[in-house]
C-alpha cells in the first residue's frame, strides 16, 4: 500500500504564548513538536506497511524547522517525504495549506490512503483532513480508532469514535482519507538505528510554484484572523451563610430566579 | 546550557528522555524496593538499540557514538541508576569485542549484544585484585585446543543475566601474563555464586562468578595471549565515560527533586528556596550539574573524534561521581526528615550515588591516571 501521512508541527503546550499585534503569536519563545494526533497517524500507517508492504510517505507544510518532525517520522520508520516549504503557503489559512498538501499528494501519482491526525493540538480546527479528501475527491472518515484492511487491500472496515463511548463501523473503499483519533495505538519510540538512518532518507523540498499551487497567502484564504486574545476569566462566587435550612432555601431561590437554571 | 549537539544526538536524547519518563520512572522505585532486575525495561531498551550504541551497523549496532551514548545514559540514570549501570556495562563489553575480536567472534558475540538479545558482563575484579588488576589469580591453562579456567570473580555486574562474559584471566606467571576470553553464559564449569546484598543500585545484578575447571575453546581467546590487561584498561577508559554519564544524570535527578521540593515546601511563611541557605544548596547542585555535563561531553567528544581520551574520561568520572555524592547529600538535606524515608527518590539516589566513586576505578585510581597523563603533557 502507498500511504501518505500528513504531519503538522505544533507548539509544545508547555511553551509561553505571547501575542504580538492583533492576530500573531510570538514564535521565538515556543518549542515545537509533532502534533500528537499525527504521531498516531504515522504509527497506524507503519503498522499497515508492516502488514501489507508498500511505503509510507510523509508530507508536511511549514518553515524549515518542520524537518525535525519529518525526520522524527523517518526515525519511526517512514520511507521518505515531501516538505512543502513556502512562506506564501504558511501565510494562508487551512484551506491554502490543504490545497498545497493536495498538490504534493497528487505529485505522487496515485496513493491508497492518506492519513492524518483528527485535528491539530494548536488550532483544533479539524479541517485539513476533510479539505484534503474533498479536494482529492476521495471518500473519507474522521475520528478513526480502528482500521482493518480487506484481503484485496482495497476495502476498509473502519471504527469511528462517537460521543458517549460509542463506536460506529463503516465500510469504505480506497483511495480514502482517514483522520486518526487518539487511542488507536501507542506510537513507537524511534530506535537508535532508525534515528541514525533518518538523516539519510529522501526529503524533497517543494515551493508553491513547483507544485502549481494557485491559492496562496491571504488572497487564497477563505478565512482571515482578526484577533487572538487570552479570554479574561471571571471569578464569581458567593458563599451563603446561615443555618442549613435557610441557606438551602436561599440557594434554591437564587438558582431559580437569578441564575435561572432550575 | 545548551551543548552544541547534532540533530541525531538531540533526537536520541529526546527519545531516551521520553522513554525514561514513560517507561522507567514510574516503575523504578518498585524495582528497587523489591531488589528486582528490571528485565522488561531492559528488553525494551535492547530493542531500541541501546545495548550497542557504539557498534557499527554491520554488527547490528547504531554507531551513534560516545556523545549520544553519554546523553542517553544521563537520561536513564535520572530515572534509575540501576538501569543505567546495567546498560553501561553492556555497552562496555561490546568495545573489546569490536576492537580485538575476530570476524567470527564479532558475528557470534557482538551481534546478539548489539541487537539487544542479552546484556553483557565484564569480569576483571577478584577478591584480592581490585585497583591492582595485575595481581589477579584466576588462571586459564592451555590444554590442547582449549583453555581450562579456575578462579573466582567478584562484584560482577549483570553476572546472572549476561549472554557473554568478558573474562580476564592469568595465562602465565609474569605480571603481564593476563589474557582476555569470551565466556558464553552456561559454559560448563561456570557457576554464578552469591548475589551481593548491596547498599544501593538494588535493581542491578551483582554476583560472584566461580570458574571450576571451566573449559572453553582456544577460539574464545579475545586478542592475543598476554593482552588481557590492555583489553581491560581500554574497556575501563570507555566505561569511565559511562559512569561519568550515570553520575551526571543522578546529579540532574538530585537537582530536579530538590528544586521542586524547595519550591513547594513552605517554612517561616515562604517557600524554602527563598531562604538563602537552601537557595545556595540548589545553586551548588546546579553548578556541579553543568560542570559534570561539560566534562563528560568533552571526554565523549574526544572519543568520537578518535583521539586519546583517558585523561579526560578520568577527570569526568572523578568529578561527576564525587559531585553526585555531594549533590545527593545536599538534596537530601533540603528534604529534611522526608529525605531520610524509604520510598523517597532522593533516599535512593543518595545510596545509589555512593558506589560511583568506587567502581570502574576508585577516585584514588582516577587521580593516579590523571596525574600520570598530566605528567605526560608537560
Amino acid at each position: 500500500m502507498k500511504i501518505v501521512v500528513l504531519v503538522k508541527e505544533v507548539p509544545d503546550m508547555e511553551s509561553k504564548f505571547k501575542i504580538v499585534g492583533d492576530a500573531k503569536i510570538d514564535e521565538s519563545q515556543i518549542a515545537f513538536k509533532m502534533n500528537d494526533f499525527d504521531e498516531y497517524a504515522v504509527e497506524a500507517a507503519l503498522q499497515l506497511k508492516e502488514k501489507f508492504g508498500g511505503e509510507v510517505v510523509i508530507v508536511s507544510s511549514g518553515p524549515d524547522r518542520v524537518t525535525k518532525e519529518v525526520r522524527q517520522a523517518f526515525a519511526m520508520g517512514a520511507d521518505w517525504g515531501i516538505h512543502v516549504s513556502d512562506p506564501q503557503i504558511d501565510e494562508g489559512d487551512n484551506f491554502v495549506v490543504a490545497g498545497a498538501l493536495v498538490k504534493a499528494i497528487e505529485s505522487l501519482g496515485g496513493v491508497d490512503l492518506v492519513m492524518t491526525g483528527v485535528q491539530a493540538e494548536d488550532d483544533q480546527a479539524a479541517l485539513t483532513g476533510v479539505f484534503v479528501a474533498d479536494m482529492l475527491n476521495f471518500s473519507h472518515c474522521t475520528n478513526v480508532v480502528k482500521i482493518e484492511v480487506g484481503a484485496d487491500q482495497k476495502s476498509l472496515t473502519i471504527n469511528r469514535e462517537l460521543e458517549g463511548g460509542l463506536n460506529e463501523v463503516l465500510e469504505m473503499a480506497t483511495p480514502a482519507v482517514l483522520t486518526i483519533q487518539s487511542g488507536i495505538n501507542q506510537p513507537r519510540y524511534p530506535t537508535l538505528p532508525g534515528i541514525m538512518k533518518a538523516k539519510k532518507k529522501r526529503l524533497d523540498l517543494k515551493k508553491a510554484a513547483d507544485l502549481g499551487v494557485g491559492a496562496i497567502g491571504e488572497a487564497g484564504s477563505k478565512t482571515k484572523f482578526h484577533k487572538i486574545f487570552f479570554p479574561v476569566s471571571e471569578h464569581k462566587a458567593e458563599i451563603i451563610q446561615g443555618d442549613a435550612k435557610a441557606a438551602a432555601k436561599t440557594l434554591v431561590d437564587k438558582l431559580r430566579n437569578e441564575a435561572k437554571v432550575i | 546550557m545548551d551543548l552544541p549537539l547534532t540533530d541525531e544526538q538531540m533526537m536520541i536524547r529526546d527519545m531516551v528522555r521520553e522513554f525514561a519518563h514513560g517507561e522507567i520512572e514510574p516503575y523504578a522505585q518498585d524495582y528497587n524496593t523489591r531488589g528486582e532486575y528490571p528485565a522488561e525495561i531492559l528488553k525494551k531498551l535492547g530493542g531500541l538499540g541501546l545495548f550497542g550504541m557504539m557498534v557499527p551497523e554491520a554488527y547490528g549496532g547504531a554507531a551513534a557514538g560516545a556523545v549520544s551514548y553519554s546523553l542517553a545514559l544521563q537520561e536513564i540514570a535520572r530515572a534509575c541508576a540501576s538501569v543505567a549501570v546495567t546498560l553501561s556495562v553492556t555497552n562496555l563489553s561490546t568495545e573489546p569485542i569490536l576492537q580485538y575480536g575476530t570476524e567470527e567472534q564479532k558475528r557470534k558475540y557482538l551481534v546478539p549484544l548489539a541487537s539487544g538479545e542479552h546484556v553483557g558482563a565484564f569480569a576483571l575484579t577478584e577478591p584480592e585484585a581490585g585497583s591492582d588488576p595485575s595481581s589477579l589469580k584466576t588462571s586459564a591453562v592451555k590444554k590442547g585446543r582449549s583453555y581450562v579456567i579456575n578462579g573466582t570473580k567478584q562484584f560482577i555486574t549483570n553476572g546472572s543475566h549476561a549472554g557473554v562474559i568478558i573474562l580476564i584471566a592469568r595465562t602465565s606467571a609474569d605480571r603481564n601474563g593476563c589474557s582476555a576470553f569470551l565466556i558464553p553464559s552456561g559454559a560448563k564449569g561456570l557457576r554464578v555464586g552469591k548475589e551481593e546484598r548491596k547498599m544501593g543500585l538494588l535493581a542491578s545484578n551483582t554476583v560472584e562468578l566461580v570458574f571450576e575447571d571451566c573449559e572453553v575453546p582456544a577460539a574464545n581467546l579475545l586478542g592475543k595471549p598476554g593482552m588481557g590487561l590492555k583489553v581491560a584498561l581500554g574497556a575501563l577508559d570507555s566505561g569511565r565515560i559511562g559512569i561519568a554519564s550515570q553520575a551526571t544524570g543522578m546529579i540532574g535527578a538530585s537537582l530536579s527533586e530538590a528544586l521542586s521540593y524547595a519550591s513547594e515546601r513552605r517554612q517561616f511563611g515562604k517557600a524554602i528556596i527563598r531562604h538563602q541557605s537552601i537557595g545556595n544548596m540548589i545553586a551548588d547542585i546546579a553548578v556541579e550539574h553543568e560542570a559534570a555535563r561539560l566534562l563528560t561531553w568533552s571526554a565523549a567528544g574526544l572519543k568520537d573524534r578518535g583521539v586519546p581520551f583517558s585523561r579526560e574520561a578520568s577527570i569526568a568520572k572523578l568529578y561527576a561521581t564525587e559531585a553526585a555524592n555531594r549533590s545527593a547529600y545536599r538534596a537530601l538535606q533540603i528534604f529534611g526528615g522526608y529525605g531520610y524515608i524509604r520510598d523517597n527518590k532522593i533516599e535512593r539516589i543518595y545510596r545509589d550515588a555512593r558506589v560511583t566513586t568506587i567502581y570502574e576505578g576508585t577516585s584514588e585510581v582516577q587521580r593516579m591516571v590523571i596525574a600520570r597523563e598530566t605528567e605526560k603533557l608537560a
